[in-house]
Parts: structure tokens; sequence; C-alpha cells
């Protein structure tokens, strides 16, 4: 080696690596670009479109004579759909599956593809020999990820605002308790003036749901080595759950499930909101994030990468 | 050359994988074992071995992809294991062969790999793009690229940021003559002209004959021979020598320089000795002198691939040849 070519290679010396913040942030710069390059990420908003189509036909067509009938257990007494069918109603209701099926499966997919994708492709290994933090990669691509469901969650939510009012305009919300969970029974009512401030609360709440499922589904990617190995048992683990959740006998377990708080945005749309329970349900949910999010780090650095 | 300070460097490297399954005889399998590799600065250090001898293990190690069982690697003086990534701030590689986001063009992928190192300006970016040859096609999806464009891509995220030490796993694997040739001609400018240290794995020992200067050969996890190839060829290269009276000739040789001379009898009866640090050309003048007539002297033209073969196992040829027995 000649004497300039030394100095030209000691002269220009390399950075020092980055910190986990600003390896959160390299990743943050071109996650985006990844997640938005893939068709599959574009899968979820068409599948939900056609969804919600379907729900406003059906809204449409049906009569709600059983419907009726509970209102009329719980001393409301409608005489035909149009008393109580408005776009807040149907919005409400449609969201119950979108939240516990759809998203669930839109979130653990795209986060399967996020990092055991990546180790199947070969590029996490190539992104694992930059001078970047393991635990920066990870918090950058969770910071997607809840992005991604914010952005379904919202796409949801506004598309079912919007077939619903168009089609059967606005209105008070009207709700049967045991529907939505509320621990009560009975109906409620929520003046249609309240129903905005509603609809954007359960927005956020359930996506906080959604970041707990995408943390247990990171960390559950992290250590797979195929996105359909991740994916799959990340969904597993989530239905598991939700059918122990289901089970009467097992009451005495809800408090203690993730999913019993992830399903807690239902209390928006209760008569009077019980604020005590959704603070107890957000400290459940803080902590079960911090507690995958923690074991995700963890797991990923002591990880091998072999693939 | 003096030599300069060691750039990259493994302690006792050692990696055990544990067999997960069953029925496959040893629980564990010791893929590097005790590696003790040094490479200095300005070196273009070929790493060979045959298939499975713990090549592509030993740069996982070595970039912080899998952890050691036992041992240190050190880049530039500082530990890969010392929590920071610093070490391998310095360092461009890939392994195995490189890998990119298909649904995205080329330059877009070198623009996120070199972002996940604190990012690069459009003119690096340009010109690592021209010096693989990539410009024309920068802007194609990769999953249109041909095997030789991918592998000329992972260079050219190699050299973003500009590294100071290059680790390559067989970085011809599937290219043509012409690409063969364009990488070992841009490998060598790199060191050349940019001062770059590379280490790179090899199954072309003609390659890493021309390309390198020193040189390790691995097998079962260990090095078999490791050093500057100058002086293993001096050490190692045979001489093959026609002359009158071969077996007398031998005899001389023998007495006078301490050589070992082996006599191959057949149509053109030779000698065939290692040189042990001997010169060719005195050897030549010797004969002479003490009145043999020389008619040949040729140094041995594939003497790594003797070595190699001499001393490495192919464990796929053993799984073969037990089949057929
Ligand atoms: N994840 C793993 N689990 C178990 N054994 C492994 C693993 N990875 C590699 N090995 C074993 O370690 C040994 C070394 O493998 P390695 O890939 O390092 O060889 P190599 O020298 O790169 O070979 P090649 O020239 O074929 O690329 C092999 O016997 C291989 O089977
Ligand atoms: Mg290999």
């Amino acid at each position: 080696m000649n004497e300039s070519a030394a100095n030209a290679a000691s002269g220009r010396t390399a950075p020092e690596g980055l910190s986990v913040l600003g390896g959160v942030w390299a990743v943050l710069r071109f996650e985006w670009v990844k997640l938005l390059g893939r068709r599959i990420t574009w899968v979820p908003f068409l599948v939900l479109a056609a969804v919600i189509t379907l729900i406003t036909i059906v809204f449409h067509y049906l009569e709600f004579k059983t419907t009726i009938t509970f209102f009329r257990t719980a001393s409301m007494n409608f005489d035909s759909k149009n008393d109580f069918v408005n776009g807040y109603y149907m919005t409400a209701h449609a969201m119950l599956p979108v939240f516990r099926m759809l998203i669930p499966i839109f979130v653990a997919v795209a986060s399967g593809l996020m990092v055991a994708g990546e180790a199947e492709g070969g590029t996490l290994r190539a992104c694992l020999i930059r001078p970047l933090p393991r635990s920066g990669l990870l918090l950058g691509k969770f910071a997607i990820l809840c992005g991604y469901a914010l952005a379904l969650s919202v796409f949801a939510i506004a598309l079912l605002l919007a077939c619903g009012i168009a089609c059967f305009g606005t209105g008070d919300l009207y709700t049967i308790n045991v529907v939505f969970q509320n621990g009560e029974g009975g109906a409620s009512m929520v003046p249609a003036a309240e129903t905005a401030d509603r609809f954007v609360l359960a927005a956020l709440f359930a996506t906080m749901g959604m970041a707990v499922l995408a943390a247990l589904a990171l960390l559950i990617s992290s250590l797979a080595n195929t996105a359909a190995m991740a994916y799959v048992l990340t969904l597993s683990i989530y239905f598991a759950v939700l059918t122990l959740r289901m089970m009467p006998f097992l009451d005495w377990l809800y408090p203690y499930l993730f999913v019993t708080h992830m399903m807690r945005w239902q209390q928006c749309f209760y008569e009077h909101v019980k604020v005590g329970e959704i603070y107890v349900s957000l400290v459940h949910l803080g902590a079960y994030l911090i507690a995958f999010l923690s074991a995700a780090m963890v797991l990923f650095k002591e990880r091998d990468i072999q693939s | 050359m003096p030599l300069s300070e060691p750039l990259l460097e493994t302690r006792g490297l050692t990696k055990v994988f544990r067999r997960r399954f069953f029925g496959s005889g040893s629980k564990h399998l010791v893929a590097v074992d005790n590696l003790e590799l040094t490479v200095y600065r300005g070196d273009v250090f070929g790493f060979l071995g045959p298939n499975g001898a713990g090549k592509s293990t030993t740069i996982r190690m070595a970039l912080g992809l899998i952890h050691p069982t036992q041992g240190s690697v050190h880049i530039a003086g500082r530990d890969l294991a010392d929590g920071t990534r610093a070490a391998l701030a310095k360092v461009g590689a890939f392994v195995e062969r490189p890998a990119f986001y298909p649904y995205l063009t080329g330059r877009k992928n070198l623009e996120i790999f070199a972002g996940l190192s604190g990012g690069v300006s459009v003119r690096e970016l340009d010109e690592a793009l021209d010096r693989v040859g990539l410009s024309k096609r920068a802007d194609d999806k990769v999953a249109v690229y041909s095997h030789g464009m991918k592998q000329r891509l992972g260079i050219a995220a190699c050299l973003l940021p500009r590294p100071e030490l290059m680790i390559l796993d067989e970085p011809t694997d599937g290219l043509d003559p012409h690409g063969i040739r364009e990488v070992r001609e841009l490998l060598l400018s790199l060191a050349r002209d940019d001062g770059l240290t590379v280490f790179l794995s090899s199954h072309f020992l003609g390659e890493v004959e021309n390309l390198c200067n020193r040189a390790a050969i691995m097998d079962h996890g260990q090095t078999i021979l490791q050093g500057a190839l100058d002086e293993l060829e001096r050490e190692h290269r045979r001489l093959r020598v026609e002359t009158g009276r071969p077996a007398e000739a031998a005899e001389f040789l023998r007495g006078k320089l301490g050589l070992e001379p082996r006599l191959v009898d057949g149509q053109r009866p030779a000698l065939y000795f290692a040189l042990k640090g001997a010169r060719a050309e005195d050897v030549n003048a010797l004969l002479v002198q003490a009145g043999f007539a020389v008619r040949a002297l040729t140094p041995e033209p594939a003497w790594l691939e003797r070595i190699f073969l001499e001393r490495t196992t192919s464990k796929e040829s053993n799984v073969a040849r037990k089949a057929e027995a």
C-alpha cells in the first residue's frame, strides 16, 4: 500500500456506528419505503373496502327484527330499523369483527414479514451487519408497525362512517350493552353530538390494543425463521387466548388476558364511559407492551442469525 | 512490506452448533475450532477451505451475526462483543450471497443499507454504482437483475459508506468469466488505489493466488495453513527438474542444499522437490556448475491446489465414497 493511499484510507474515518435512537431513526427513514413498496401491504386496505361495502349492503337489506326485540327487553321501543340504524350504529357494530378478526390478522402478517420474512429473504443479515444496535432496528420496525395499524384502523373507521352516513344518515347511537361487553345488561344511548369524540377515542384505544398485538407478533417474528411460521404462531396464540376469553367458566381469568384489554375500546360506546376501567386497561396494555417488546429485544439480541 | 497493524483478528474463535434432531450421530458440531486469524491493514486475504469447513460461520461471527461459543473477534483493535456496534462501522460485507429487496430498485436498496450505517450522499451512491458498472441499470427493480448484477450490487453496498475493511463471502460465486475478472480487478483496484483491506473466502485457488498477498486454508474448523502467499510459495511450491543422471543430481541436491528431491521415473524422468526457501535460479546454477545438464526446470503450476487437495478432505466426497463402499 502506498503512502497516499494509506492517508486516504485513514483520513476519512468511518462513523462510530449508530446509537439505539440513531438506529431507530435510520430504520424509520426507510422501513416505510419497504412497507409501502410491497404489494401485500395494500391487500388489507382492499379487503377492508370490500368487507365494508358488503356490510353496508347487508345493513341496507336487513330488517333488524331480533335487534328490535332485544332493545324492547331493555325497554327501548323502536318500531322499525329506521329509528336506530344510522351511520354511527353501523360503524360501531362493524368495528367489532373488524378489530377482533381482520386487523389482528393484517398486523400479524405485516410483522411476520418485517423480521422473519427478512430473515427468510436474507436481507435481515444485510441489515444486521450495519453498525446499528439490534434493539434500534426492532424499535424502528415496531414504530412503523404501529403506524400501519393506526392507518388500517383509521381507514376502516373513516370508510365505515362515510358509507354508513351516506346510506343511513346520522343520529343518536343506540347499542345493546351485552354486545359491547360492557359488563352490564340493558342498552345504551350516546347522543349524536358526542359520537365524534367516542369514535376518535375508540380508534386510538383499539390501535393501542393492536400495538400490543404488534409487539407480541414482533417478539415471535424475531425468533421465527420464516414469515409464515411467525404469523401462524402469532395468530394461533391470539385466537387461542380469544377462545379462552369466550369460555364462560374461565371468567376469573379474563382480567389477566391481554385480549380483554384489547377489546376494552368497546367501553367507548357505553352510555357513561367507565373511566376507571379504561385506565386499568391502559395500564395493562402498557405493561403487556413493555413486556413483549423487552422480551423481543433481549431475545433478538441473543439470537444467532443463521439464514 | 513491513507488517502493519492487525485490522481483523480472531482469537481462539470457536462455534459449536447443537444438533437439534435425534439420530444424526454426535450431539454437537464444532463448526469453527479455536481459530486464530490475523488480517493486517492493506492485506488482500484469501480464505480457503472445502465445503463445510466453517468459512461462512467464521465470517458470520466476524460480523456479529452469530455469537461465538468461545473466543473473540477484534476489528481495528475493538472487540466486536464490547456492546457497541462501532467495530462494524469500518466494515463492508456480505455473507453467503448478497440479499436485496426485490421489489425496490438497485439504487433504493443501496440507499436503505447505507442509511443503516448513517447514510451517504447521492454522489457517493452514484460513484459506487459506477464503480461496479451498474449505473445504467440502477433504477430497475432488483427482481429483474441477473445473478451477476446482484453480486455486483452487493459489492457496491459494501462500498457504502466507505469501509476500511471488506469481508466478502465467495464474491465471484456464480459469475461468468467476464464477471470474475471484473470483480477481481475491482477488488485489486480497491486494495491498491484506495488502500482497502479485503478479506474474501473463495473456492477458486487460482483467484486467491492472483489476487491475494496472504491466505489461510481451513478444514474442519481449523486453519491448516496461514501466511503470506510468497512465503508459503517459497516453502511449499515444488520444482520439477529434468536433468541428465537424475539419481546423482538428486544426491547432489540433498547434500548441497538439504533438499529432498523425489525421482519420478517415466518417459522423461524428473526430480520433484520443495524449494524450502531456496531460489529456482540458484538451483539451476548449482546444477549446471556441477555438470548436470538441466533440460527443463519448471515451477509446479498449481501448487496451492495440490496442498489444498493433499491436506483437506471434502465432506461431500467422503459421503460419496462411503456410499460406494
Ligand atoms: N445453523 C447451523 N446449525 C448447525 N450446523 C451448522 C449451522 N450452520 C452451519 N453449520 C455447520 O457448520 C459447518 C460449517 O459451515 P459453513 O457454512 O461455515 O461452511 P463453509 O466453509 O462456508 O462451506 P461452503 O464452502 O459450502 O460455503 C458445516 O458442517 C455446517 O453443516
Ligand atoms: Mg460458505
